[in-house]
């Protein structure tokens, strides 16, 4: 019986694919069939959030920004170098609740600017 | 008849010529009345005398006695009366004392009861004065999360209405820099 693979090494083995060139979408076909085969299809979210923090350690950075209207394209480079990113991936969620400002998700960090945020601090501050 | 009619009478009835005649005297009879004066004296002197002097000597004894009686007892009032005296006036300084004494520890215990309504009174004074500070302490979080709830409300309200693209733009412009 063959030992079973981490994790880790997964993220690293799908990571080096993907930076030597091969198409993204056979990659991760082949990634759900090995976790469906394995009976580890629970680790999906977990995997993809190592595959990322791999691709970030690469400058590959794929962040989740929270904001109140879409970002402008300028924002965008900007938020693109505040992370650090040689090659930024942006995967956008637009909702009014959250005021204005904007929250990134990267791996490892998260800066929260938006509005809904500084308001639950200044009422956090109640003593 | 008497012995001494018949001597009397046979006397009389002799001749007489000396001297106790002469005088008138009849010296046997002198002699007989001399020996019957020295029985006479020798019977009180033997058995009157003894008796009357005894009883005499008791009566004497006896006042003797009964006025040493009265003296003692008169000395003995006396110092029953100095006793007495002597008590009376230690019974006045007990008394006196006991006054002083009882004066004095109602001063200490009214001293103490005052000294002890005062420490109370103060320490309530403290509490309530601490209660108070609480309460104002108190007051002053409420009025300031009551603040801060009405800032952040209103905040929200005036940002949700007056919020736009542009403005949101300026917003994260300033906060990218900031965090930069």
């Amino acid at each position: 019986m063959a030992a079973r693979l981490s994790r880790r090494k997964i993220a690293l083995n799908v990571t080096q694919r993907l930076l030597a060139g091969e198409k993204q979408t056979a990659v991760m076909k082949e990634v759900a069939a090995f976790l469906i085969d394995a009976g580890r299809t629970r680790e999906m979210d977990l995997l993809i959030r190592d595959i990322e923090g791999e691709l970030a350690a690469e400058g590959i950075v794929v962040a989740d920004v929270l904001s109140a209207y879409p970002l402008a394209d300028e924002l965008k480079k900007e938020v693109g170098k505040l992370v650090g990113a040689k090659d930024l991936q942006l995967r956008e969620t637009v909702d009014a609740q959250v005021l204005g400002g904007m929250r990134i998700n990267v791996p490892g960090k998260r800066y929260d600017g938006t509005l809904r945020h500084k308001l639950a601090a200044l009422k956090a501050k109640q003593i | 008849m008497s012995i001494l009619a018949q001597f009397a009478n046979a006397e009389a009835a002799a001749p007489s010529g000396d001297v106790f005649s002469a005088l008138g005297i009849d010296w046997k009879m002198l002699v007989f009345q001399l020996v019957a004066f020295v029985v006479l004296v020798w019977l009180l002197g033997k058995f009157v005398y003894p008796s009357l002097m005894k009883a005499v000597d008791k009566r004497q004894a006896d006042i003797e006695s009964s006025a040493k009686a009265a003296d003692n007892a008169r000395q003995q009032a006396g110092k029953t009366k100095e006793e007495v005296e002597k008590l009376l006036s230690q019974a006045k300084r007990d008394a006196s004392d006991i006054l002083a004494t009882a004066k004095e520890e109602a001063n200490a215990t009214v001293e103490a009861a005052s000294a002890k309504a005062k420490t109370r009174a103060e320490h309530i004074v403290a509490e309530a004065h601490e209660e108070l500070q609480k309460d104002v302490v108190a007051a002053r979080k409420a009025l300031h999360n009551e603040t801060l709830e009405l800032v952040a409300m209103a905040t929200e309200k005036v940002v949700g209405k007056t919020m736009n693209a542009k403005l949101d733009k300026e917003v994260i412009s300033a906060a990218v820099k900031e965090t930069k």
